[in-house]
């Protein structure tokens, strides 16, 4: 159609040919530098140079901007207004996201190499995997963080060094030890003790937990025992002193190990017996459950507390704190990095030491429960007798800081993340009744292993 | 083309240039023009797509022949096929890929007819007809994720309206995102619901173009509305018709953002406890930027690439036997 007639296409060969040139102006306008190019780059320079009433004045302080990605409740909001009144030319921007979908977009963006935000916060259930990819972290000790050693629990400092020692990742914000969260008008009900020394005698282990919730759906007050099988499972899990990995190896040991699977059969148990809410957490139901009393009890890491309080605010005074069953825990529990694709990180790294510097740290706690970890904020004085109102004046300070005295670090393999999902679905597999437990438990040391490669 | 007359554009042009004073390098320039500058005209596209599309594409299959971590970019070590001779012998594999082809065949078919007969009705006489047809179109440009997050409220176990309505009848609530069916089922609803408008549309206006006589002969002939649908629309619309399915069922090889955001422990990538409503994108999705295994999941996008080849081939095909019919028919 338009290859017929050369002969009258000049116009097109004049204006293909204007293309070209415009094209290979493009070109060379990247590395040449036409002025054009040059006035539009730096459009703040170009008045200088035009207008000439613009006078050389000094440089007003640079205005930085510092990004924070985070999940959950870090109850950080006061500090921030704090941090900005001293130094007048950072502006903080906070982004808070769901659990899983912070950290995913965290690896994505260190995959990409662009993205992420100046301090990003990675939650122990991550740190293993990212801990093994110190490159793509500034390294603190750069920046002086070898002075606040020893301010941290060793478990917690050592939870964020490279295997090699030799960097520093992250600060340590809380440590998520372990309690018991119960509904004291739901106990009343089922007609069991309410009060915290008498419920934590009910349950020194989980055995007796169980036997508990046998009781309490006896009772028949139309709500469940707990919310979801997969927390009553990590509850017991989280106090092994050996999980998913042999200890210093990165040897997968779900299937030998003894401890998973006698809370795996605990919970089958108690799955078996009804006990169980089969909410999934972190769901929309489960959220709602809470603001329900659709269950009696929920394993209650310190950090659970600052959910309870964001989600369902109307139960107020409905709660209690006792101790968990069994022994000391840690579940959860976070660090502040520095991607080492960030543009501000001295000032980033300011920030980040301020916000988990011990006295706000025992801010935080006061406000919305994350326990610290730092060792002068856990020993603060204000801690140790501090009752939170919400959960009808229970002494959390002391019963968190009785478990975090008492905590023994876990080992935590690369994969640790991808490995507990794995026995997790299996577990709702058992708790939706699409598998008999033995199987269910022989397909999640399959997943695992895949997991893990 | 444009100037008045068939004046020769080039007598304005300088005397070197005027044809008169032909030289071999104007008659170069000729040529050159006639062979090239269509080449130009489309090279602004043809550049973008070599850019954001081949090399993406030429890219992964690279990365599929490697192992490679997704956070330490630069270490990946040249493995050959071990990648695809792994990814076959997978089963987790082949059930996305059932799960894919099962929930393509749920979301394609009901959809394809319920837009045929939004179609019909929307072109018939109604009162704010035009409200009604740019209406069909809002669910499409709903944002996805919101699209999700309701219907995830709407399918939930608790509190949710569908069981809901089901206790009313006395059905007990059921866990929707749990069995193989109901997942699935419900994931085809969302899919449904939002494309359906969109296929109307087009329907719409391959249905305007159908000759009004035809259906007034019908008329009458006292054939009644649905029986012109019956007889006269549809072997009109047979090439459109084969147009949309191809286009949905391509579409539904990368399914990922309804089952993603469905599943109901948040930001789980393996479609349910037992993985009975992963689809072959989420796997892509898991095995890559979940596990990190960034060569394994490069596979599985390549082997969904060959398959969208295989399935456009098909449809081809398959539309050029429509378009032979009924240009026949005509």
């Amino acid at each position: 159609m338009f290859m017929d007639a050369p002969r009258k296409n000049f116009m097109a060969v004049a204006f293909g040919l204007a293309l070209a040139v415009a094209f290979a102006g493009a070109g060379c306008s990247k590395t040449g530098g036409s002025s054009a190019d040059q006035s539009s780059d730096k459009g703040a320079v170009a008045p200088k140079t035009t207008a000439p009433k613009a006078e050389p004045a000094p440089p007003p302080p640079e205005k930085i901007k510092l990004t924070i990605n985070d999940f959950g409740v870090f109850g950080y909001k006061p500090l921030y207004a704090e941090y900005q009144q001293s130094h007048p030319n950072i502006e903080i921007v906070e982004s808070v996201n769901e659990y899983n979908t912070h950290h995913s977009n965290l690896i994505n963006h260190l995959a990409a190499g662009g993205g992420a935000a100046d301090i990003e916060a990675i939650d122990e259930g991550f740190m293993a995997q990212l801990k093994a990819r110190p490159e793509q972290f500034a390294n603190l000790l750069d920046f002086g963080a070898g002075e606040l050693e020893k301010n941290y629990a060793a478990f917690k400092w050592n939870g964020s060094l490279s295997a090699d020692g030799k960097k520093q990742i992250g600060l340590g914000t809380d440590v998520g030890g372990l309690a018991m969260c119960y509904r004291t008008d739901l106990f009343e009900k089922a007609k069991l003790p309410t009060d915290p020394t008498a419920v934590s005698a009910l349950w020194p282990t989980w055995d007796k937990y169980v036997e508990t919730g046998i009781k309490f759906k006896a009772a028949k007050t139309g709500a469940a025992f707990f919310d979801a099988a997969t927390n009553l499972y990590n509850g017991q899990v989280f106090q092994l002193e050996k999980s998913y990995y042999e200890p210093g190896t990165s040897d997968v040991i779900v299937d030998k190990n003894p401890g998973v699977k006698a809370a795996w059969d605990l919970t089958m148990k108690a799955i078996a017996q009804g006990l169980s809410g089969k909410l999934v957490a972190w769901q929309p139901d489960w959220v709602t459950a809470f603001q329900k009393g659709s269950f009696a009890t929920i394993t209650c890491p310190a950090w659970m507390q600052g959910y309870i309080k964001e989600h369902a605010p109307g139960t107020a005074g409905k709660w209690n704190i006792a101790a968990v069953p069994g022994a000391a825990g840690n579940w959860g529990g976070s660090w502040l990095t520095i991607p080492a694709q960030g543009k501000h990180q001295k000032e980033a790294y300011e920030l980040a030491a301020f916000l988990t510097a011990p006295a706000q740290q025992v801010r935080v706690f006061k406000a919305v429960g994350n326990f610290p970890s730092a060792i002068p904020a856990m020993q603060d004085a204000s801690i140790a007798d501090f009752k939170d109102p919400f959960f009808n004046n229970a002494p959390t300070g002391k019963i968190f800081g009785e478990s975090a005295v008492n905590l023994k670090p876990q080992f935590q393999g690369e994969k640790h993340g991808p490995i507990r999902k794995a026995v997790e679905d299996g577990i709702t597999r058992v708790e939706q009744g699409r598998q008999k437990p033995d199987e269910s438990f022989a397909q999640a040391i399959k997943d695992a292993a895949r997991a893990a490669r | 083309m444009a100037g008045p007359g068939r004046q020769d554009p080039a007598a304005r042009l300088h005397p070197a240039l005027q044809p008169n004073r032909t030289s071999a390098v104007r008659r170069l320039l000729w040529r050159a023009d006639g062979r090239f500058s269509p080449y130009i005209y489309v090279a602004p596209f043809f550049l973008l797509f070599i850019g954001f599309g081949l090399f993406p594409i030429l890219y992964t299959g690279y990365v599929s022949l490697t192992n490679r971590d997704l956070l330490r970019p630069g270490f990946e070590t040249y493995t050959g096929l071990a990648n695809y001779r792994e990814l076959v012998g997978d089963d987790y594999f082949w059930n996305t890929v059932k799960n894919t082809f099962l929930l393509m065949g749920m979301c394609a078919v009901p959809q394809l007819v319920l837009a045929l007969v939004l179609a019909h009705i929307l072109n018939t006489r109604l009162r704010f007809r035009t409200v009604l047809r740019m209406g069909v179109l809002l669910p499409n440009v709903t944002s996805i994720v919101a699209v999700a997050l309701v219907f995830a409220q709407i399918f939930s176990r608790d509190f949710g309206v569908v069981n809901w309505v089901l206790g009313v009848v006395g059905v007990d609530p059921i866990t929707w995102q749990s069995g193989d069916w109901t997942s699935r089922s419900a994931i085809a609803v969302m899919v449904v619901w939002r494309w359906t408008g969109y296929n109307a549309l087009i329907y719409l206006g391959a249905m305007q173009a159908i000759p009004k006589e035809l259906f007034e002969a019908a008329a009458l002939d006292r054939a009644g509305t649905w029986r012109q649908l019956w007889h006269i629309t549809l072997p009109a619309l047979r090439p459109t018709i084969a147009f949309t399915a191809l286009v949905s069922l391509i579409g539904q090889t990368q399914l990922f953002t309804e089952p993603l955001l469905f599943d109901t422990s948040p930001g789980s990538v393996s479609g349910g406890s037992a993985r009975q409503f992963q689809t072959m994108a989420l796997f892509m999705y898991e095995e890559g930027f979940r596990l990190g295994h960034l060569g394994y999941g490069a596979a599985v996008a390549w082997l969904m690439i060959l398959m969208t080849f295989v399935l456009a081939g098909i449809g081809y095909a398959v539309t050029r036997r429509a378009v032979g019919t009924a240009g026949a028919a005509a």
